[in-house]
């Protein structure tokens, strides 16, 4: 073997090549797993589906009337929590429901059950309930999900 | 130098496709939560109504028939003891004297019966209720329920979507009031609310309460007294005149009208036109007002860019009373071009039949 001589060049091998390809990309797929599931969030699971999507299962019937808020849960989606958002002229404040009324079951509003309360709503004009879930996430934890506005029930007050 | 070794390129291949496997079934298994699956829910034809009911004291006593083509497990039933009050929210289900299965599942009185879904079709039952310190009883709603099986698992549903009511009068006060004639209610022998029979006559004819087609120079004066709207006018698209009335991204919300009083009357006739660019029923609502505002038509899906008439007669007496109000609702957004809807010729006029 003669130095120098072209042709004669030592590399790494095809196999070598190729697995490095393939450990590379993996590791750019993981990486944008993680970056895109970072981005849509782990909002948990309610039923076997992701939660985002049992609020489009919430179906609730409400009214208010003389200072007493009625809203009864006629879907089969256990609402926990309500997020009550208030709007006036120009302004609008979101609380909780059960801050504002004393007596919101603590287990939620389950399917069948109804919820009547006194509710002090002051200027608003109009009531917005938004349902809160409460959902499973990965690791088996109970994690609440406040589901979207879109997805809430309008009570024209005025 | 040929005698290299090393693996194979069938051996690399199997890595690749191991790999692309892998990475598969991971995604998967994460995507297919955001799967929509089948939501549980009562098929269509699931129906109960109330054959009868009867006041005893401090009791009610329902009797329901399956009138459905599906049998039944129970049901869950709340009542109001408010006059003004919309929906019925005192549950009953615990208050159950006679008549039930022995559990009471889940906040449902349940059907007596070794089956599940143990109520037939054309099947009866009589449940008694205990109503003591509800008070009087306005309104009985009931939704069935039955146990549905939805990928292989019996789950309790609420068949929501089949919920009935019934008004009733019953509890400590329910004698029946004597009729006056002012009340403010079409009873006794009236004709119409508190005229006719032994009350002074009714006004006869018909009432033109509105006629607006936007064309007066102060445009929203019958449209001002209830808060004033975000909508404008426009003289580039009209039904007749020269006018209409528009809500665009820009003019989002309220067209609601001045009080209208509306209760020498038995009937209100609505009617006007409108006109959509826009594709989804809840970007455009009407609404009435009694003691509220009630949603009564979500009309923004109908045919777009051509001039459509909503027609309708109202006899509830909820709407005859001295502060009738009509309002238009839009929720519109700005996508690849704004949404718009048009309001022109709205006539409400009222008649004593």
């Amino acid at each position: 073997m003669k130095n120098g001589k072209k042709g004669d060049k030592r590399a790494i091998s095809p196999v070598i090549a190729t697995v490095l390809l393939i450990a590379m990309v993996i590791v750019i797929a993981l990486i944008v797993f993680l970056w895109f599931r970072g981005m849509t969030g782990d909002y948990g699971e309610k039923f076997g589906k992701n939660v985002e999507l049992a609020c489009q299962d919430v179906q609730l019937e409400a009214d208010y009337y003389q200072g007493t808020l009625y809203v009864v849960n006629d879907g089969n989606v256990p609402v926990y929590k309500m997020n009550v958002k208030l709007s006036g002229a120009g302004s609008h404040s979101t609380e909780d429901l059960s801050t504002l009324a004393t007596d919101w079951p603590e287990s939620g509003l389950n399917s069948g059950s109804s919820f009547s309360g006194s509710v002090d709503i002051e200027n608003a004009e109009e009531i917005t309930l938004i349902p809160v879930l409460l959902a499973t996430s990965e690791k088996g934890n109970k994690k609440t999900f406040e589901c979207s506005e879109i997805y809430g029930y309008e009570i024209s007050v005025i | 130098m040929k005698n290299k070794k090393a693996v194979s390129i069938m051996i690399g291949y199997i890595l690749l496709v191991t790999a692309a496997v892998v990475m598969g079934v991971i995604i998967y298994q994460w995507l297919k939560t955001y799967v929509p699956k089948e939501a549980l829910e009562c098929p269509d034809d699931v129906s109960i109504f109330i054959k009868d009911y009867i006041c005893e004291g401090n009791e009610l006593n329902l009797t329901l028939q399956n009138n459905g083509k599906f049998s039944v497990a129970g049901y869950f039933i709340h009542v109001k003891n408010e006059s003004g009050q919309k929906i019925a929210t005192i549950d009953l289900s615990k208050r159950l004297i006679t008549g039930g299965g022995e559990k009471n599942f889940s906040g449902a009185v349940i059907f007596a019966g070794e089956e599940e879904n143990s109520f037939e079709p054309a099947e009866e039952a009589s449940h008694k209720f205990d109503l003591t310190d509800i008070g009087n009883i306005y309104l009985v709603e009931i939704s069935p329920a039955r146990f549905q099986e939805v990928e292989n698992e019996k789950r309790f549903a609420n068949c929501g979507n089949s919920k009935i009511e019934e008004e009733i009068e019953c509890g400590e006060g329910s004698e029946e009031e004597i009729p006056t004639c002012s009340d403010g209610i079409m009873n006794g022998d009236e004709t119409g609310v508190d005229c006719g029979g032994s009350c002074p006559a009714c006004p006869t004819g018909t009432i033109i309460f509105l006629e607006d087609g936007f064309e007066n120079t102060d445009w929203d004066i019958n449209w001002d007294g209830n808060g004033i709207t975000t909508w404008a006018r426009t003289n580039s698209v009209k039904h007749s005149g020269t006018y209409s009335a528009y809500s665009s991204d820009e003019h989002d919300g309220y067209l609601t009208s001045d009080n209208i009083d509306t209760s020498d009357v038995s009937e209100i006739h609505i009617e006007f036109w409108y006109r959509l660019n826009t594709d989804s029923a809840d970007d455009f609502k009407l609404y009435y007002y009694g003691d509220s505002y009630i949603l009564i038509d979500s009309l923004g899906s109908g045919a777009q860019n051509t001039w459509l008439k909503y027609d309708q007669v109202i006899t509830d007496t909820q709407y005859i009373k001295p502060n009738f109000r009509i309002r238009f609702s839009t929720n519109l957004y700005k996508y690849w071009g704004s949404e718009y809807v048009w309001l022109d010729d709205i006539n409400i006029t009222g008649s004593v039949i």
